[in-house]
């Protein structure tokens, strides 16, 4: 069996102290394998977005562990973990988080850049991913230019560059209706397919349905794990009774 | 089937649509919104608000305090009676021969109506009064006709004898048994019953002398050892508060007293018209009753004018012209911040607007921002500067409780009220072109999250351009025809075009990015994609480095053209030095203790000792006659009529200076033989010559056979007529003469002034009376050193000696410019990190996405730097191009002629010099700093996750 690309080892994730304290995760444990999309459901407040924010290293764990591939998150530096999101981790935000001040390649070629490489060697890597995506006609336009689609898929795009082994989505198809949407996942799951592991907030189930499993969390605790997505519906469905 | 119709019931009628109200009560109601929109934003964005709080109060504060600090030592006639009058009634502060015109204060005086004859305007005569008569001839003499007892008060200065130094001091002399009240206190130990004996006061303690035993004084030529025996508060209206007090001046010498007045000591009042009537004898009368008392205005003679109302016109037109710069800078320093402000607040307006807000109503809430903020920190500044003042002014009287300096805190409060409302309507001006702006507000696109200018205009930058070059071109006809008009439309143009281009520019450095490091791209690209915020800022840094750049480039220019025309004095390293004649001697050893290898050389000037008072029997005058010259024609013309001094006359070319001579003329100058050998460097036939009593002049053209003709006499002056006349025959001279050596001038052996260098031997072989008023002073070892200087000066100035070295051109305006720079680099920065910071205020989300994607702590402090370097440097650009053509512009009146030491006027060609510094300082040094500032404020990890948010 490979080893998991990202590995959550009984993570507890605690904001604020005292009385305020919010436990937003409580022992959390996951593996996703190279080439699986592993989609992440449960209601509001229930610890999702942190998960993906612990996996992605924007947040650090309050306890446990967090590694992708060899490097455990909680022991780097902030200089270390900032390479890390440059080089092992793409991000995809619900709301795009495109820079408005840079076009669409320059978005993508960000983390590139960020990294040393040259402004002409990152453009060329970041029109190569824009044409995976399909929108290599943007690559010289604003993100103000572009409809909320469009500019998803340059976001993905930006989580993709760079051959990154990690793509975390938090609710990438919120904002897009359902065509766009489905189009959105259907590039991540190639990216999936490819090789790399991908980890998907979503609140739909047909979008969890991309994914080869679900992952249920409920009040920070994971729920289920192996369900499909259909079961893991009507689980939703089931604790909203 | 039947079927029954019923009717169905009538809707009911719809509610008419609510009534707006009148235009008015629109008009407030907005307003009213808007206020309390604004008030709550300043409590929301409680650093913005502060911000902006402090940029329009510092600026008011200072200038508010300033006032107040004017005014506070400006005290009122009112305030200074106790010290002016004490007990008495009134005093007398001066006797003229002609009647007086005084206003209520006593010492400001208008002349009499020009049609009335001298015989009119004359006083009337004091029985037994003359100027002359000693101060108890003139004492009695004004108590014959004035009721009352007539004190005399005399002020003078006198030096007393501190071990090798002797300090200057300022000595009041009058009978301290009269009782006075507030003016003298006795503190301690008694009066002084004669001159022999002083008090002390605590200013005096305070300047180092003792307050017991006995102390030597010297006034004029006089010298007398006094004892101390008391010390007292005594209080002058004009001085303060002297060192010491006595009964009588210490020297009969006149020059040593700076004034005589006399108290009128009675109980009742010398009224108003009393003091008229005292006018006619040429009294002018200061009096407490018409101070408290004022007299109407018909009763004042002539125009209604005192030293208070002339201050407080000084004080309205200072607040206005303090007013106009606040206005300015005000503007430039928070523009950037109104315009981040009207920016952030996009959303809320497109919301209003899209719930029926005019755009008038969006404007008003824009406004109201800087309505609120500016009313706030304007009051702030103006209540904190006096405040500040009065703390300061409290500080000072603990440290100096006799001092005099300050009366009770006054606050101009109309000039105050000028600048507030200058602040207000600065705060103001910086939120109206946001508010402007929100008249096209794209709601659809902000209510999209679109925050991006719109498409700039093609047609603004060609008008740009054009204003741009009209106004350069205006402004060189405005300097070369001397045109204000064209200047002013020159100015006008340069500014209004660069502001009109600022938009294509930022755009076009936008464009240019593209291969830029990427903090530098986004910087570059954001300036240009939010001209909403950049372009004011953009502004405020031209405006700023304009005017920086115009001054540095004209007083460069000015410094430049002084240089390349300067002539030196004397020989470079070599100076004069100035000392009281009547401790020549003294000083001499102290410097000779000082500076060993200094040597001090004799300065006479041809003239008579004159001690200030009636002009001496007669003075002295020598005259060069030329070749082809008649005595006569070479005699000085040493009055003219109408007072107009003819042009240049070949015949008195050379003469000694003082009184009129002709245009164009040289002056004598006199100095030992041997120092003349030295300083010339003459050896051989010409040294000899020299010391066998040979002349030394400038152009051989005077001279015959090497000769020199000399004319020689005395005049004398009219004190009532400031004509002179000659007295007897001259006397005519022939002298052998030497001609200076070609170097002498620009050695500055020769200054240019100078014709003719007459030795000391000759006048006193000639009996040609001469004063020693200065020495000419060099260094054995080489040229004088600015630390021995330095040492000299410092241990001598409390005796009046200053030294005056020759060391080639020495701009005077170092330190104006450094201190220039420093207030407008300064200003520069401010504007740059407030932009800076409230973009980034703008951009926390933009920054979190940095993080997200990989951004280290390092990139995001590029970022900011770049954000502030690239307005910066963008401003800088433009201030420097108005700013050289403007400098240019400017320097060609003034380095286009010149007045030599002859007194010839020169046409030259013009001087431009741009200064380095201050253009490395706008373009190099304010962008660093800025972006240095900018980037070591970025310290808190941006938020990335949702929650933090």
């Amino acid at each position: 069996m490979t080893a998991p690309i990202l590995r959550l080892t009984d993570v507890v994730r605690t904001h604020g102290e005292g009385d305020t304290a919010v436990h937003a995760l409580r022992g959390v444990s996951l593996d996703v394998q190279p080439g699986e999309l592993v989609a992440v459901m449960g209601p509001s407040g229930s610890g999702k977005s942190t998960l993906l924010n612990l996996a992605g290293g924007l947040d650090r764990a309050s306890s446990g562990q967090v590694w992708i591939e060899d490097a455990e998150i909680g022991s780097l530096g902030a200089g270390a973990l900032a390479a890390l999101r440059r080089r092992r981790v793409g991000f995809v935000f619900q709301d795009f988080n495109l820079i408005p001040s840079l076009t669409a390649a320059e978005n993508v070629s960000l983390p590139l850049e960020l990294d040393g490489m040259s402004v002409r060697d990152g453009r060329r890597a970041a029109r190569e991913v824009l044409e995976i995506v399909g929108v290599l006609e943007l690559a010289d336009r604003y993100p103000d230019k572009m409809s909320g689609g469009q500019q998803q898929r340059v976001a993905i795009a930006r989580a993709l560059v760079g051959n990154r082994r990690l793509v975390l989505a938090d609710e990438p198809t919120g904002a897009l209706d359902s065509q766009t949407g489905e189009g959105v996942l259907r590039v991540l799951r190639d990216r999936c397919n490819a090789g790399a592991a991908g980890l998907l907030v979503t609140h739909e189930a047909r979008h969890a349905a991309w994914a080869d499993r679900v992952v249920f969390l409920r009040d920070g605790v994971v729920v289920d794990t192996t369900g499909s997505a259909v079961a893991a519906e009507d689980l939703l469905v089931g604790s909203e009774h | 089937m039947s079927t029954t119709l019923t009717e169905r019931p009538a809707a009911p009628a719809a509610p008419p649509p609510p009534r707006g109200g009148t235009r008015f009560q629109r008009w407030l109601a907005s307003w009213r919104v808007s206020l309390k929109m604004a008030r709550r934003d300043a409590l929301r964005y409680k650093g913005r608000s502060a911000l902006v709080i402090v940029m329009v109060a510092l600026p008011v504060a200072m200038i508010v305090g300033g006032l107040a600090f004017a005014a506070t030592t400006m005290r009122s006639l009112e305030e200074r009676l106790p010290w002016m009058l004490g007990s008495s009634q009134a005093v007398i502060q001066s006797i003229s021969t002609d009647k007086v015109n005084q206003g209520v204060d006593g010492q400001s005086q208008w002349g009499y109506d020009e049609t009335l004859s001298e015989a009119e305007r004359k006083a009337k005569p004091i029985p037994g009064f003359t100027e002359g008569g000693t101060v108890a001839e003139r004492t009695a003499a004004l108590s014959a006709i004035i009721p009352g007892t007539i004190v005399p008060v005399q002020v003078g200065d006198f030096r007393w004898v501190n071990g090798q130094r002797q300090p200057r001091g300022t000595a009041i002399y009058l009978d301290p048994t009269v009782d006075l009240g507030e003016k003298l206190r006795l503190t301690s130990g008694r009066w002084p019953t004669s001159k022999a004996e002083i008090v002390v006061t605590p200013a005096g303690i305070e300047h180092g002398m003792p307050s017991s035993g006995m102390v030597e004084v010297k006034a004029g030529s006089s010298s007398s050892t006094v004892t101390i025996v008391g010390v007292a508060n005594v209080f002058d209206a004009d001085i303060g508060m002297p060192d010491v007090l006595t009964t009588e001046p210490f020297a009969d010498d006149l020059s040593t007293l700076w004034s005589t007045t006399w108290l009128i000591q009675r109980s009742e009042p010398v009224t108003w018209s009393e003091v008229r009537k005292l006018n006619e004898y040429g009294l002018a009368i200061t009096s407490r009753d018409p101070i408290l008392n004022p007299p109407l205005p018909s009763e004042l003679p002539g125009v209604g004018w005192d030293q208070e109302a002339a201050f407080d016109q000084e004080t309205k037109l200072m607040a206005a012209i303090f007013g106009a710069v606040l206005f300015l800078v005000t503007a430039l320093l928070v523009g950037p911040a109104f315009a981040v402000s009207a920016g952030r607040q996009r959303r809320s307006l497109a919301l209003a607007a899209s719930n029926g807000a005019e755009v008038r109503q969006l404007r008003r809430s824009v406004l109201g921002s800087a309505l609120v903020l500016g009313v706030l920190a304007a009051l702030t500044g103006a209540v904190v500067g006096p405040l500040v003042v009065l703390a300061g002014v409290a500080v000072w009287h603990q440290m100096r409780p006799w001092s005099t300096l300050f009366g009770p805190l006054d606050v101009p409060i109309l000039a105050s009220v000028i600048v507030v409302v200058c602040a207000i309507l600065a705060a103001l001006t910086a939120a109206l072109i946001p508010a402007l702006r929100l008249g096209r507000l794209d709601i659809i696109g902000v209510m999209k999250g679109q925050n991006v200018s719109p498409r700039h205009s093609r047609l603004l930058p060609i008008i740009g351009a054009v204003l741009f070059g009209l106004g350069a071109v205006a402004l060189f006809v405005a300097v070369s025809g001397n045109s204000s008009a064209a200047g002013v439309a020159g100015v006008f143009g340069l500014v209004t075009g660069s502001v009109c281009l600022i938009p294509l520019l930022l755009v076009i450095a936008g464009g240019l990015a593209s291969r830029f490091p990427v903090a530098v791209r986004m910087a570059t690209r954001d300036a240009a994609r939010q001209r909403h915020r950049s372009a004011p800022t953009v502004a405020a840094l031209m405006a700023g480095s304009a005017l920086l750049a115009t001054f540095a480039i004209g007083l460069e220019s000015n410094s430049r053209f002084q240089a390349s025309h300067y002539e030196p004095q004397t020989v470079a390293g070599e100076g004069q030095m100035y000392i009281d004649l009547a401790q020549r001697e003294i000083i001499a050893s102290q410097v000779a203790a000082l500076a060993p290898t200094w040597r001090l050389v004799p300065q006479p000037n041809i003239t008579a000792e004159w001690n200030g008072a009636e002009p001496p029997a007669s003075e002295p005058w020598v005259s060069v006659v030329p070749p082809g010259c008649t005595i006569a024609a070479a005699t000085p013309m040493l009055s003219f009529p109408n007072g107009e001094v003819p042009p240049s006359d070949p015949c008195q070319r050379i003469s000694t200076s003082g009184y009129k001579t002709s245009n164009n003329h040289s002056e004598i100058s006199v100095m030992p033989a041997a120092e003349i050998t030295r300083r010339f460097q003459l050896q051989g036939q010409a040294a000899e010559a020299v010391a066998k009593g040979a002349a030394l002049v400038a152009d051989p053209a005077i001279l015959t056979d090497g000769r020199l003709s000399v004319l020689i006499g005395t005049f004398r002056s009219d004190s009532a007529t400031g004509n002179a006349q000659i007295i007897g025959t001259p006397k005519q001279v022939t002298i052998p003469a030497i001609v200076a050596p070609a170097d002498a001038g620009s050695r500055g052996a020769l200054p240019g002034h100078v014709g003719l260098v007459l030795s000391s031997e000759f006048t006193t072989e000639h009996d040609i009376s001469t004063v020693q008023s200065e020495f000419h002073v060099y260094d054995t070892r080489g040229g004088i050193t600015r630390a021995d200087q330095k040492k000299v000066e410092e241990t001598l100035s409390d005796s009046g000696v200053y030294v005056q070295v020759e060391r080639g051109y020495e701009r005077p305006d170092k330190w104006l410019m450094l201190g220039v720079m420093g207030i407008a680099g300064l200003l520069l920065v401010i504007v740059t990190l407030i932009s800076t910071a409230l973009a980034l205020a703008e951009q926390q989300a933009d920054m979190g996405t940095l993080a997200a994607v990989g951004a280290t702590k390092g990139t995001r402090r590029r970022f900011a730097a770049a954000q502030a370097a690239t307005v910066a440097v963008i401003g800088g650009v433009l201030g420097i191009a108005i700013g050289l053509v403007a400098g240019v512009a400017i320097s060609y009146p003034t380095t286009t002629s010149y007045w030599d030491n002859a007194g010839n006027l020169h046409e030259v060609a013009p001087t431009i010099g741009i200064p380095l510094t201050p253009m490395a300082m706008i373009l190099i040094a304010v962008p660093v700093l800025a972006a240095l500032i900018a980037a070591a404020s970025i310290r808190r990890a941006p938020s990335v996750t949702r929650r933090g948010n």
